[in-house]
């Protein structure tokens, strides 16, 4: 039965907020003063822009037939810190009809682990306060395949 | 353009008004959804608070659009596309000028050409040919159907739609900032140098400080094998894009058709020096 989200017994204080999980979240993961903000009120990008961080993703994505079945979107979504370090990622994932769906845990382990491993990241915010921020990477899949990057 | 920035200047806050004056409701679910709808409004997008009074606006009147989409825009922002689609879906079904947003979107954060296509078809084919502006005002919604087509590989289908577009604004004297870039990028991507210079000189006119646009101008002219006009239009670009000028940029998303520093300097590279 699908979710409805308008009959929810409760709303996080922020749409998307994502809180620490012992279980998944490295303990030494330090977030600086202040709020969480978003990627695009602040300015926070990976060096090179959005064409290098394609680049790189789909230089070290490794297609496998096991995924071959995989196809619609998956959203991984983490925090950068203000020291341009990431943590907390989160992994939302939907069929071609945008429907909740899980793929395979092979292909979502080896997306994460390619989303953690990105590291030239430039923090939002001012060259005098740099922010902690959520970022986003949307990946659509075809047949197993990368067929677009988003944001 | 400038009269077209004035005329939105203007008529934005009454349109705005208008769309929220909750005495236009008659009856009374429809009119209670609305007072809910605005005081949701006044809170941060995306906050508890905010998404509180709209879910109790959705409780008065589970099809009020305006709510259906308000709530809905966070999560499109935040990447949760499964709730921003839900919400989204009912607001169509309840009215489809939802379509303009949710074909809008479908393009711009999920690269779904197909049904993107489909929900502004739908759009164009109710308002006879006129679906509207994106709700960033960037586009008319013809071109989006138009890119749509090209992303899709089918040039003519979108050549089609530029056209009929770009002609139709031609006659009313407000062309699209970006409209003959693009027009431009798919004749060069069609293979039509020749075109694709002539449309992209056009967007020159319109908006001289481009990088973007002399990029795709080098690149005709290096197809066309013509070296020394491709690398003066790449030096053009570098010069606009890291001193004198403006390139395409969003801080959403990457644009259609946007060109990096490193793209520009790479064709400059291949001349060695």
């Amino acid at each position: 039965m699908a979710q409805d989200i308008t009959k929810a017994k409760s709303y996080p204080e922020q749409v998307g907020d994502i809180t620490f999980d012992p279980k998944t979240d490295r303990a030494d993961f330090k977030l600086c003063d202040g709020d969480i903000y978003q990627y695009y009120g602040t300015g926070t990008t990976y060096k090179g822009g959005t064409k290098a961080l394609k680049q790189y993703l789909l230089k070290h994505y490794q297609y496998k037939p096991a995924y071959k079945n995989i196809t619609g979107y998956v959203t991984v979504r983490f925090v950068v810190n203000c020291r341009a370090q990431t943590d907390r990622f989160r992994v939302l994932q939907i069929d071609e009809h945008y429907q909740k769906t899980t793929f395979n845990a092979g292909f979502i382990s080896h997306l994460t682990k390619l989303c953690q491993s990105l590291n030239n990241w430039v923090a939002g915010g001012t060259d005098q306060r740099k922010a902690n921020t959520y970022y986003y990477l949307n990946f659509k899949m075809l047949r197993g395949r990368i067929k677009e990057i988003t944001p | 353009m400038r009269y077209f920035i004035l005329l939105l200047l203007f008529c934005t806050p009454a349109l705005l008004k208008a769309q929220t004056n909750c005495d236009l409701y008659t009856d009374k679910a429809h009119k209670n959804a609305c007072l809910l709808y605005q005081q949701a409004i006044e809170y941060n997008q995306g906050s508890r608070e905010s998404q509180l009074l709209f879910q109790r606006s959705l409780q008065a009147c589970p099809t009020f659009g305006p709510s259906l989409h308000e709530m809905s825009v966070p999560y499109l922002k935040q990447g949760d596309f499964y709730n921003w689609k839900q919400l989204m879906d009912r607001a169509v079904n309840a009215d489809p000028k939802w379509l303009a947003d949710r074909g809008w979107c479908l393009f711009k954060f999920l690269r779904d050409y197909q049904n993107s296509f489909n929900d502004l078809k739908r759009l164009y084919d109710i308002a006879k040919g006129q679906p509207g502006y994106s709700s960033d005002g960037d586009y008319d919604l013809r071109i989006i159907m138009a890119l749509n087509q090209r992303y899709m590989g089918n040039y003519n289908l979108s050549l089609k739609y530029f056209k009929e577009c770009i002609a139709d604004h031609e006659k009313k004297n407000w062309v699209g900032l970006y409209d003959y870039l693009h027009l431009g990028v798919t004749h060069l991507l069609a293979q039509d140098y020749k075109g694709a210079i002539a449309d992209l000189q056009r967007e020159t006119k319109k908006y001289e400080k481009l990088a973007d646009t002399y990029y795709y101008l080098g690149l005709c002219y290096k197809k066309m094998g013509q070296p020394k006009k491709a690398k003066e239009q790449f030096i053009k670009a570098k010069t606009l894009f890291t001193k004198t000028g403006y390139h395409r940029n969003d801080p959403y998303c990457e644009e259609p058709d946007q060109v990096y520093l490193s793209d520009i300097e790479r064709e400059l590279g291949k001349f060695g020096r």
